[in-house]
């Protein structure tokens, strides 16, 4: 009878069991189904790459004829290349220039198009259409800027200066590749910052008004605390996306003259591309990958600090 | 439920077409049902089927289907050709299914392309690549093909020997070139500069680039690739006439040999145009479009190679303002060296025994035959018709010229003197071809490229130094991994 009773309990429990497997299969499965899609594309087009990446990054590939181990030997030959030091130099010094000639620009023209009374739907507009011109329109549009008799030249003749050598002169090359970038990103992170001074609220620029606060001073004690946690994120953004800068690069200068563009990104492209040697471009990309994951580590603890968060 | 269901379809329809995006594109098939997808395809893609009702199809023969190297759409010209070509082709072998694709060959991209098994099955491209497509197999062997092809000796020699490694042949040449000097004449004219002669030096040369320069008009007197493997390719011709190597082969290793003497005595002459006459376009840093671009608006006197027929026939310039002299010698009394290159026809070694047999019929499809003849007279009839030039260089065609059948493409010539731009008797005696480096002349190339940009933007820069450099991270990082045979 005990036996009878434990089996029928145990059959309860089974039961019960397949009840709740059951409702928790008919809640999720739409919901799982959905999200199958999304993972298969992330995993073919975005995990798989990235664990190919480093099992590559210990062989030699050969496509045809098969891939050989070679443990850390793309490691120690990328580290001793002499292009290696030229590079990481290089990408420090466009980073730099990134920040010291494009930083400040979005956030100054998002605080001016805030500051205006009239034609704010316009300027936004405006501001935004570098991002909307194709790379190729943009890439022929800045090599004619650059010509020797280009407008520019021609701007600085006016006012008695000789010609620049904007691309072939190994001082001038990564500034002119970092005016052009600026000039057709900065419209859309002003956006962004546009977006954060939009959230500031409306009470506390109406309270400085009556209070007799002029421009600058709304300016300076609401709009950029206001916005302040934007910087932080924007900042590690712009890190990392011109620590992987090379497709102006490609564009203008072809990494010259004498590699005085030749940045990190653009190494591994050679690598891969031109030499063939995809094994020691992985782990070249695997060095980034290190490096970048270290850059988005720091981003998410100060997200994770910043007030509005 | 009725949703639920239409939902659950909707998610593994999504799935499979996610799965099957990522199917590679295999060409290289052959049979029924190979044909019938290709048939189906033909519309969206391009390719061009036999007509089913042709009374030459044949019951017995496979049916393949082939991917050809069609030409980018911009290129008109080469389009009509290929056009005339694959419906003679069909009209012979109806067979086989035509595909095209207008992917051209580039060393950043053969890799991947093999990889995917997307070549064509018929690809082209040029000299320097033997080495690189034998070692990695991207190249068929075609020493089978030729053994039953009855014009296997007919071909120029000396275009088949950089294709030719370790004895077995792996491309067909469809032209060849010597380098030389395009001219436009009436830049020389303009500043009454009298026009160089074929048995010119480094010294006239450089006399005519410093004279014909107008930097405040933006008018160079000679502009060299510099940007780029061009750079190096163009330097090279500067590193023969010096009588200087690329490479040197000893003790079974291969090494740079391009910092000797003569390299030095080449790359000080680049400086010297650079910035002693100031004779280079102030924006120096141009590849191989961007130079004869600059040619075509003008802004060039001389540039390296020939692009006549792009000049004439697409960018408009008369055809009797141009020259074509050879590349000139170091010194009075020297050979007028140029680098000798040439296109070829790749046959995919991926694709199945009866696509190779196929791909080798078509490539072979004009070569030694009547119809080659015929294609000639045709295209020059058109030119003709249309105010068009062809040009003709002798030294350059896959045949042996003094064979019979290079007397009648001669003669077919001689019957169209203000259609053919030919390059005079005189030049072509005097023109001496050197081959292009023998291992990885595309990374040799980048090297000079390096090393010339440090040249061109930096006065102070030392010639020797930086040959010295280029050579130790090429031998280092390249050359070091090469076996010698």
């Amino acid at each position: 009878m005990v036996a009878r009773l434990a089996s029928q309990s145990t059959v309860a429990r089974k039961g019960e069991a397949g009840g709740r497997l059951s409702r928790t299969f008919r809640d999720y499965f739409w919901g799982v189904a959905f999200l199958i899609p999304a993972f298969a594309v992330f995993g073919l087009f975005l995990w798989t790459p990235i664990v190919k990446g480093i099992v590559y990054s210990f062989y030699n590939i050969d496509f045809v004829n098969g891939n050989r181990f070679v443990g850390l030997t793309n490691y120690t030959e990328a580290l001793a290349s002499s292009d290696m030091g030229i590079a990481v130099r290089n990408t420090l010094y466009y980073m730099f220039l990134g920040v010291l000639m494009g930083f400040w620009v979005p956030s100054v023209v998002a605080i001016a198009i805030s500051e205006l009374r009239r034609f704010q739907g316009i300027m936004r507009l405006v501001v935004y259409l570098p991002n909307i011109v194709p790379a190729v329109a943009l890439y022929a549009m800045w090599m004619w800027l650059y010509d020797p008799l280009g407008p520019l030249n021609q701007l600085l003749s006016w006012f008695g200066i000789g010609g620049v050598d904007w691309l072939t002169n190994k001082h001038w090359a990564t500034f002119s590749i970092v005016l052009a970038e600026t000039w057709q990103g900065f419209g859309a992170t002003a956006l962004i910052y546009l977006a954060g001074i939009v959230g500031i609220p409306k009470d506390l620029y109406e309270a400085a008004e009556t209070d007799g606060a002029g421009v600058f001073r709304r300016i300076r004690h609401i709009t950029l605390p206001g916005i302040r946690h934007l910087y932080l994120l924007l900042f590690i953004m712009q890190m990392i996306a011109t620590s992987q800068g090379f497709q102006t690069q490609v564009a203008l200068t072809g990494g010259g003259p004498n590699n005085a563009t030749l940045t990190y990104m653009y190494q591994i492209i050679n690598q891969a591309f031109t030499l063939l040697n995809y094994g020691r471009a992985s782990a070249l990309g695997v060095m980034m990958f290190v490096v970048l994951t270290l850059l988005s580590a720091v981003l998410y603890r100060l997200q994770g600090r910043s007030p509005q968060a | 439920m009725r949703n639920k269901k239409k939902g659950l379809a909707f998610s593994l329809i999504t799935l499979m077409m996610v799965a099957t995006a990522c199917g590679g594109n295999n060409n290289g098939n052959a049979g029924a049902s190979a044909s019938a997808s290709g048939s189906a395809s033909a519309s969206a893609s391009g390719a061009s089927s036999p007509a089913a009702s042709s009374p030459a199809a044949s019951t017995e023969a496979p049916k393949v289907t082939m991917t050809i190297q069609y030409p980018k759409p911009d290129n008109t010209e080469a389009i009509a050709l290929e056009d005339s070509k694959i419906k003679r082709y069909q009209e012979k072998y109806p067979n086989v299914t035509i595909k095209k694709n207008d992917w051209q060959y580039a060393p950043s991209e053969i890799g991947i392309k093999m990889a995917a098994h997307q070549a064509q099955a018929l690809f082209n491209t040029f000299a320097t690549e033997g080495k690189t497509l034998s070692e990695h197999q991207w190249a068929a062997d075609l020493t089978s093909l030729m053994a039953n092809y009855e014009h296997a000796n007919d071909f120029n020699q000396k275009l088949l020997e950089p294709m030719t490694i370790g004895g077995k042949l792996y491309a067909l040449p469809f032209d060849g070139y010597i380098m030389n000097v395009m001219i436009n004449k009436k830049l020389f004219q303009d500043k009454n500069v009298p026009l160089p002669t074929p048995d010119w030096t480094w010294d006239d040369f450089y006399n005519a680039a410093k004279a014909t320069a107008d930097p405040a008009k933006g008018i160079a007197g000679f502009a060299i690739m510099a940007k780029g493997n061009e750079g190096g390719w163009n330097w090279t011709n500067f590193l023969y006439q010096a009588g200087g190597e690329a490479e040197q082969v000893a003790d079974g290793k291969v090494t740079s040999a391009f910092n000797s003497d003569a390299g030095v005595k080449a790359m000080e002459f680049l400086k010297k145009l650079r910035w002693e006459a100031n004779a280079l376009p102030q924006n120096w840093a141009l590849n191989y479009n961007e130079t004869y671009n600059l040619f075509k608006q003008g802004r060039a006197a001389m540039v390296i190679g020939q692009k006549i027929e792009d000049s004439v026939n697409q960018a408009g310039m008369k055809k009797d303002d141009l020259m074509v002299l050879p590349m000139p010698s170091m010194e009075k009394g020297g050979a007028h060296v140029g680098v000798m290159g040439g296109n070829y026809r790749v046959i995919n070694p991926q694709e199945s025994p009866e696509v190779q047999q196929a791909a080798f019929d078509y490539l072979t499809l004009d070569y030694f035959n009547q119809s080659g003849l015929d294609e000639l007279k045709r295209i020059l009839d058109e030119r003709k018709a249309n105010n068009q030039v062809y040009f003709w260089d002798s030294t350059s065609v896959y045949f042996n010229i003094d064979s019979d059948y290079g007397r009648q493409m001669k003669d077919i010539i001689a019957q169209y003197p203000d259609t053919v731009f030919s390059v005079d008797e005189q030049t072509v005696s005097t023109m001496t071809g050197h081959p292009e480096a023998t291992y990885n002349a595309q990374d040799y190339y980048a090297a000079i490229t390096t090393a010339m940009q440090a040249i061109l933007s930096d006065k102070n820069a030392d010639p020797k130094t930086e040959l010295d450099k280029a050579a130790k991270k090429f031998d280092t990082e390249v050359l070091s991994k090469v076996k010698a045979e």
